[in-house]
């Protein structure tokens, strides 16, 4: 079944193919001629028939009755003509021939071409409200339920058609009136001019069809239901009984005339009481239309405030910042002339703000408490522990200053106390220190633990001291005396981790004994 | 003033206000946030004439924007349009946004990206030096800037599609957007006519140039400039101002006035005044704040304070330099496209006026000196600042020395800290507000005492084995 509509729409899609033909101008001419002659109620047009009514109208072709030959044969097989043999009798053999077939307009052709030159016709431009129809609608209602009531079948026809043709005239022109008013609101050119010409008529055009509605919707309701009171199966059938349309069987005609009841009825009663009528949208459109309209009118007379548009100073400013020499002079420009800029303020309150007086200076006043976590890691602190700083850090860093400072010394002194044997030379200062605190360290641990101390050693800042035993006295030269030991020999070298610190074998189990840790 | 009358209980809802149109001056219902509007609606009436009556500033409510027409003293190229990358926009990216605007405001109520972009490309054919090439990306990239500029506004919302897809390929991408006009029309309202203006101070207020105000004594419209710098300004110094508005700042009166509106506490020293905001709503940065940048600066900070109060090494001193704002100014008035300047109803050049008097007015006071440090010792400090905090900074930065130095000195020059001179900087007095902040990172500090720490916890782990050895 689809596949014989679908055949179907193609086949009534071909009556249109003269418009896009190559010689669609001539077609049309030739449909034209048609279409003329039918106003004269003459139907059968013979090529040369075609031929001196085309050299009647203005502006027509000068076609001969050998061209429009071809030209009527191809209408033919679109079948947008009928082709009949001519009855008349021919006179000559050439006559003969070419009086063989008179054409006619076949009646989905005729059709076509209406179609066609609807639109070729049509003023677009041309868009309106009928208004006026609202108030026949609503006599012809009030007639239609006499009349059905008196049982008068045509006229219960008669009326149903106006009432129909009516509304279907309604529905298009509103439906065209929106297409144009969408045009006109939604170009992005509207001239003031063009708009302004205009906008007074259209909007009191609007307004009043949208008041005439409002009026006369409930009225028109009431009349329909006033009709439907007097029996809705027996106003259908009527109309169906009285229905010309005689290719039609009267259950057919019957549900045509359902449906176009219904359609008149969902107008102003609308199925089921929650929707909208049609009635209700198209008020709606309308209001949304004034709506549309009157923004445009803002948009056209905003363009227009103030002497110079303000297009053209953008554009004027679009060149200003593209010329400005530097990308600071363009951030300038955009401050000043957006006035967009966030103000820019320090933040974090003195806790105290109220007693520090206001004549004391920034760097006598005290500073504010930052929290610890903030400066240490750029991350807010956390609301838990709120860890403050230290105020005297700078003395804090003083003090390790010196200690770091002593601590270097002592190394450098250490390390010299390294480099060579002790008991061959004299110790500076320096040196005599590191080596006291060394054997210091190394006497700590000089507990015996099996009757007899074979040797101990400390180390500190990267030496160790090694004491072992020694058969008789040595001696120390330092810069502050001599140092004698009984039994014992001292020996320093770097510490053989500081020297292979590298090798991850030097990584020994802990050890007790934080009693030789010297810290000065 | 409203802000005095109004009852306590409520004017904490008023001061927000204030603040919300101060600190955006635009104010949509989506933007900054949905109850923003609501707020300044409730407020319009008292802030209009607070506003007006404090700053001189213009105040437009209407039933979708709320719109603050400030007043600017003078040419400030320090907050730029930003994109939503919070990348600062260039030269190209600005005009975008001025061509987008003037399409947007023929436009109808939707547009889509690529139509506004033809827009837009139809209008550089006429401007001398610009160009869209929808197929250029970079080109397409600054224009999905200005328009996310626009969107972020409320200007544009998008209705579909999205605009990075235009950017990486406008063949296949494209986005629609919805027009707000009342939003396009409040963004863009120069106080004079742009085209009339042959110089950009035109844009200022009346002191800076352009017509002299005639309505108010010159000591009102001089408490609103002092009151707007208050307002605008991270310090303002004293030694800044000329004589009525020095003793201007000095009254409490008037600092009570813009504490009263913002509901900002003032830090009134010696040197000046700084209308500390310890919401961090009222300004474009925070600071102390959280960031890599934030912390090297208050880390510096502290570093320079240390440095500046050692009284053992005096650090050098030196007069601020004179600071002319006129760079710009001239600048921008070499650039104007004369072109389109529409010359019947353009202002006469005016040559300043009242400069010659003021400079006469200025008899010798004792310059004002400022520590003076040289931008090595910045360098170095920085480097050593990186050396011990670099772990806990954004990585970006930790290589970037050179980069971070550079952002680091420009916040805190911003923030009025310090003033960048030939040389080296000047240290301004508010940044001792930020001394002592030197912190010590505790496992760190004690590792310290010793050689270094590499060195300490070998020697620490040998000494104890060598030890237990010794047995």
């Amino acid at each position: 079944m689809p596949r014989a509509e679908r055949r179907g729409d193609a086949e009534r899609l071909r009556l249109f193919s003269f418009a896009t033909a190559e010689k669609r101008a001539d077609y049309l001419w030739v449909l034209r001629a048609f279409d003329t002659a039918r106003a004269a109620y003459v139907v059968l047009l013979h090529a040369s028939d075609v031929a001196d009514t085309l050299d009647r109208c203005p502006g027509a072709p000068a076609l001969t009755a050998t061209e429009v030959g071809p030209l009527l044969e191809q209408l033919h097989q679109w079948g947008v003509l009928e082709r009949s043999y001519d009855g008349t009798r021919a006179a000559t053999l050439a006559e003969y021939r070419n009086r063989h077939f008179v054409y006619q307009f076949s009646q989905a052709g005729y059709q076509a071409f209406r179609a066609v030159s609807d639109v070729l016709e049509a003023r677009l431009d041309e868009a309106s409200l009928s208004r006026l129809v609202l108030p026949e609608l609503l006599a012809d209602l009030h007639t239609l339920a006499e009349a059905n009531k008196s049982a008068d079948a045509p006229r219960v026809y008669r009326v149903l058609n106006r009432l129909d043709r009516a509304l279907t005239d309604l529905a298009e022109r509103a439906a065209h009136f929106y297409l144009t008013l969408g045009d006109l609101v939604r170009t992005t050119e509207a001239t003031p001019e063009a708009f302004l010409a205009h906008k007074d008529a259209l909007l009191a055009h609007m307004r009043e069809f949208s008041m005439d509605l409002a009026r006369f919707a409930p009225r028109l309701a009431t009349a329909i239901r006033e009709v439907e009171a007097t029996g809705v199966d027996d106003l259908i059938e009527r109309a169906a009984r009285c229905d010309e349309r005689v290719l039609l069987n009267p259950a057919e005609r019957q549900a045509d005339w359902r449906a176009r009841w219904q359609g008149l009825r969902g107008w102003f009663i609308g199925e089921d009481e929650g929707g909208l009528t049609e009635c209700e949208r198209l008020r709606e459109a309308t209001m949304s239309a004034i709506a549309a309209v009157l923004s445009l009118l803002r948009r056209v007379t905003e363009t227009r405030k103030g002497g110079v548009s303000r297009e053209s100073a953008l554009r004027h400013l679009a060149g200003w910042f593209t010329a400005a020499p530097s990308a600071d002079a363009a951030h300038a420009l955009y401050d000043a002339v957006f006035g967009l800029g966030r103000p820019r303020h320090l933040s974090m309150q003195h806790p105290d703000a109220d007693v520090i007086p206001a004549i004391r200076s920034w760097w006598d006043a005290p500073p504010l408490e930052i929290a610890r976590t903030l400066a240490e890691t750029g991350r807010p602190p956390t609301p838990g522990a709120p860890a403050r700083l230290q105020r005297n850090d700078a003395g804090i860093r003083r003090l390790r200053q010196a200690q770091l400072d002593a601590q270097r010394a002592r190394a450098e002194a250490a390390r010299s106390l390294a480099t060579a044997d002790l008991h061959d030379r004299e110790l500076d200062e320096g040196e005599t220190e590191v080596l006291l605190k060394l054997l210091d360290a190394a006497s700590t641990a000089w507990v015996p633990v099996s009757g007899r101390v074979p040797g101990t050693s400390g180390s500190d800042n990267g030496v160790t001291l090694t004491v072992s035993e020694h058969q008789g006295s040595t001696l120390v030269r330092t810069a502050k005396g001599v140092l004698y030991l009984n039994n014992r020999r001292l020996e320093v070298r770097e510490t053989a981790a500081l020297r292979g610190r590298k090798s991850p074998a030097a990584k020994p189990h802990p050890a007790a004994g934080s009693g030789n840790e010297e810290v000065g | 003033m409203h802000a005095r009358t109004i009852d306590s209980l409520a004017l904490d809802s008023y001061q927000r206000a204030a603040r919300t149109i101060l600190a955006n001056h635009l104010v949509t219902r989506t933007y900054p946030d949905r109850i923003a509007l609501p707020l300044l609606r409730r407020w319009a009436t008292e802030l209009r004439e607070d506003l007006a009556e404090l700053f001189g500033y213009r105040l437009e409510v209407t039933e979708t924007t709320a719109r603050l027409f400030p007043v600017l003293d003078q040419l400030d190229a320090g907050r730029p349009a930003r994109t939503t990358g919070d990348r600062v926009f260039d030269r190209r990216r600005y005009a975008y946004l001025a061509l987008a605007l003037a399409a947007l405001g023929r436009a109808g109520d939707q547009i889509t990206l690529s139509e506004l972009a033809d827009q837009v490309a139809a209008y550089t054919e006429r401007v001398n030096g610009l160009e869209l090439a929808p197929d250029r990306a970079a080109d397409r990239d600054a224009f999905v800037d200005a328009i996310g500029w626009l969107a972020a506004r409320g200007a544009l919302t998008l209705a579909d599609g999205d605009a990075g897809g235009w950017a990486s390929d406008p063949e296949a991408g494209e986005a629609l957007y919805d027009i707000d006009r009342a939003i396009v029309f409040a963004l863009f309202r120069p106080p004079r006519a742009l085209q009339h203006l042959q110089s950009v101070t035109g844009l200022l207020s009346e002191a800076a140039g352009g017509a002299a105000e005639t309505r108010s004594p010159a000591l009102v419209s001089a408490a609103r400039r002092v009151r707007r710098a208050l307002v605008e300004k991270p310090v303002v110094y004293a030694d800044e101002l000329d004589e009525p508005e020095r003793s201007l700042l000095a009254q409490e009166k008037l600092v009570t006035e813009v504490e009263y509106l913002t509901g900002l506490r003032a830090e009134r020293r010696a040197e000046g005044v700084a209308l500390i905001d310890s919401s961090g709503r009222l300004s474009d940065v925070r600071f102390p704040g959280t960031g890599t940048l934030a912390q090297v600066a208050l880390l510096l900070a502290g570093e320079i304070a240390d440095l500046v109060l050692d009284i053992d090494n005096p650090v050098p001193r030196r007069p601020r330099p004179e600071r002319p704002f006129t760079d710009l100014v001239a600048q921008l008035d070499s650039a104007i496209p004369l072109t389109t300047v529409f010359a019947p109803l353009a202002d006469p050049l005016e040559v300043f006026g009242a400069q010659p008097d003021s400079e006469a007015e200025v008899e010798e006071p004792e310059i004002p000196e400022f520590p003076f440090l040289e931008s090595s010792w910045i360098r170095d400090t920085v480097k050593m600042l990186t050396d011990r905090y670099g772990n806990t900074f954004a990585a970006q930065w930790q290589a970037d020395l050179t980069g971070l130095t550079g952002e680091v000195v420009s916040l805190l020059e911003r923030l009025r800290l310090v003033e960048l001179v030939d040389g080296g900087l000047l240290i301004l007095p508010a940044l001792a507000r930020y001394r002592g902040a030197i912190v010590t990172i505790r496992t760190r500090a004690e590792s310290e005492l010793f050689l270094s720490p590499t060195q300490l916890d070998s020697t620490t782990e040998h000494r104890s084995t060598e030890k237990g050895s010794g047995h």
